[in-house]
């Protein structure tokens, strides 16, 4: 089997791609109208939505970035880890979940920015999420587009027949499969995409711990023990980066996650409240699981390395491809790749979903009060459209000027959730929360994270911009709310938030 | 008595301030790791000690700051009817065990600081091993309650009857 470590691993990567066409054919016959295309008629059961919320969360960035982070760092990304399983989660089903979910059925609501409207009565505030909206999904686009197209260009180099493949074709192979299924099946094939990711990831996750121990005669021991000799603050809690980068990416994917637009709205899908009872433990439960793999792989890539068994990487993001390659069993290896794509896919489909929403509905609906006529047809036009304006993107990025990726990047997690955690969070929570601090803190937000990314500027003890973004629009929030008057809500909403 | 936005706000604060202190108090070369010297694409934590000296407690008092925040945040999502007593105990007694263990990690990663080798427990250095099995699963204390006392303080049978009859009230009003 050995022999053909290759083709197993393309094949499984082949069969995934099959199984998404074949998936968004199925869901095309469940998409008639706009609803179903963005929130799925509000009818998934509980075991969708779970591992819907898990997968959405953790990316690409699960397979890659993460393992790659251990390798690079040690521990110090471990705390994003943690805070979001066992933070995250809690928080967001205890704060937004229910409210968001009773709001969608009450108003008809299909978007965050839609959710947001009805609980401010503010135009401003859905004009401004649903542009910070798409701002954030064109940079996590293209970045999930360039990531596909190089894993898959990797893959199909190291067989004779494709050995000179460009990226473009990648790039074009990749977003086509992926245009398919968002196109013709909406966000019911992209939750049923992400049953399937969820899944490879669960199972993946507790193979490769597995693997990973038994590399070591001592397991897991003995691999620390490598990391102690050579640097021990890699293998104590807080990794290279030390305490204070590490409590602060705690605090801002914690409680970042409430404000994620891919992950809030798929709360609003479930087919009632009761679920969410279920939902919770299933997703952390699957989001422990690939933290796993995430862990594992990068503290044995780093010991191998270190302990001189394996060449040193030339990039961290290499660690999870070479360690499926050199260590992992075909079989395996080949359905952690597939995974992998999942994973990529997954989450770009998520943003293709709330980006076409921003375009087709909520923008329309914040400018001239109504959305666009015939939604269905046009969200899939929009679909389309932003896939390509992002894979354009990616190439531009790749081939010629990298900057305009990291400036989009910056509307990344850090900005979603320091412009959308707080008005989230406490709108739905506190009655004193005005929709006049809302449109603040979006605005702010924004300015902070732009801001050090077109500077360039850090701060001391490798303190993330995006936290300082966070931190900074929980207290502005908090301090206008008290400041302005409150407000009258409306009778529904005064009422869901008695509930 | 305080209400939860006020432990909110002030949590915030706290960690406002330590953030300011901590920043313009001495910041040594490697406060956030160096570049290794062999290896490319890899950190090094560097002079653990150094660092651990200048940045001293702030970071402890920082996260205990955010656990107090994390908490108060959550305890707003329970509605003022049904914060008795119980749910009260229930959550401060969440956010105390969370700072104890965070403690226990807290201490012991300095103890390693200026200790002799520090044991390995678990497959882990012990701060490690009380961050990954301690720390993790006092985290989701939360989530436990969540699911525990769902039908009490989340949604109720009363909620569930409540938001039907809002429902209907909406398309029949």
């Amino acid at each position: 089997m050995e022999a053909y470590r290759q083709e197993i691993i393309l094949a499984c990567v082949g069969v995934y791609m099959v199984l998404c066409i074949a998936v968004g054919l199925w869901a095309m016959r469940r998409t008639h109208s706009a609803d179903d295309f963005f929130v799925a008629g509000k009818n998934l059961g509980p075991l969708v939505v779970s591992l819907a919320v898990f997968s959405s969360t953790l990316s690409g960035f699960g397979f890659v970035g993460g393992p790659g982070l251990v390798y690079a760092t040690g521990l110090s990304s471990f705390w994003m880890a943690i805070s979001i399983s066992a933070l995250g989660y809690g928080l967001g089903f205890f704060l937004i979940a229910k409210r968001i979910r009773m709001i969608a059925e009450v108003r008809g609501a299909m978007s965050l920015p839609d959710i947001l409207f009805a609980r401010y009565g503010s135009e401003a505030t859905r004009l401004l999420s649903a542009i910070t909206i798409l701002l954030g999904v064109m940079g996590y686009m293209a970045t999930q587009i360039l990531a596909m197209a190089l894993v898959l260009q990797t893959l199909l180099q190291g067989t004779a027949m494709f050995a000179d493949i460009s990226l473009v074709a990648c790039v074009v192979v990749s977003s086509a499969v992926l245009i398919f299924y968002c196109v013709t099946g909406g966000i019911v094939a992209s939750v049923y995409t992400d049953l399937v990711q969820g899944l490879i990831m669960i199972v993946a996750g507790a193979l490769v711990v597995l693997t990973a121990i038994s590399i070591f005669d001592g397991g897991m021991a003995e691999a620390s023990t490598i990391l102690l000799e050579s640097d021990p603050e890699t293998v104590l809690p807080f990794g290279t980066l030390g305490p204070m980068a590490s409590m602060a990416w705690f605090f801002l994917f914690g409680i970042g996650l409430a404000g994620q637009p891919h992950v809030a709205t798929k709360m609003m899908m479930n087919r009632s409240v009761r679920d969410n009872r279920v939902i919770v433990p299933i997703t952390l439960f699957g989001y422990v699981m690939a933290a796993l793999l995430w862990i594992s792989i990068g503290i044995a890539m780093r010991a191998l390395v270190l302990g001189d068994v394996h060449l040193p990487l030339t990039a961290a993001d290499q660690a999870a491809p070479e360690f499926l390659n050199t260590y992992a069993h075909p079989l395996l290896a080949g359905i952690v790749f597939a995974g992998l794509f999942a994973a990529i896919m997954s989450t770009a489909d998520g943003f293709l979903n709330i980006g076409a929403a921003a375009i087709i509905h909520d923008i329309p609906r914040a400018l001239r009060g109504r959305s666009l006529n015939n939604e269905l047809m046009w969200a899939r036009i929009a679909t389309v459209v932003l896939s390509v304006i992002a894979a354009f993107i990616a190439l531009y990025a790749f081939y010629i000027n990298d900057t305009l990726v990291a400036l989009l990047g910056a509307f990344g997690w850090g900005t979603f959730a320091a412009a959308l955690a707080p008005v989230l969070i406490l709108g739905l929570n506190w009655r004193r929360a005005s929709p006049r601090a809302a449109v603040v803190v979006i605005t702010v937000s924004l300015v902070i994270n732009f801001g050090f990314q077109v500077l360039g500027m850090s701060l001391p003890w490798g303190v993330s911009p995006g936290f300082l973004a966070l931190l900074v629009s929980f207290i502005l929030f908090i301090a206008i709310s008290f400041l302005d008057k409150p407000q009258k809500l409306d009778r529904d909403i005064d009422r869901i938030l008695d509930l | 008595m305080p209400q939860p936005i006020h432990i909110v706000f002030a949590s915030l604060i706290g960690m406002a301030a330590v953030l300011i202190a901590v920043s313009t108090g001495p910041v040594p070369d490697n406060a956030a790791g160096l570049a290794h010297a062999t290896v490319a694409a890899m950190s090094i934590g560097g002079d653990g000690p150094a660092r651990a000296a200048a940045h001293g407690h702030w970071p402890f008092l920082f996260h205990s700051f955010t656990l107090m925040f994390a908490g108060a945040l959550i305890y707003m999502a329970v509605r003022p009817a049904d914060r008795t007593p119980t749910v009260r105990r229930v959550f401060v007694g969440i956010a105390a065990v969370q700072i104890a263990i965070w403690a226990a990690i807290w201490f012991s990663y300095m103890a390693a600081q200026s200790g002799p080798q520090v044991a390995i427990v678990l497959g882990f250095p012990l701060p490690t091993s009380w961050m990954l099995y301690a720390g993790w699963a006092s985290l989701t204390l939360h989530s436990l309650y969540y699911c525990f006392a769902f039908r009490s303080i989340v949604f109720s049978d009363a909620d569930e009857a409540e938001f039907q009859a809002l429902l209907a009230e909406m398309k029949d009003p």
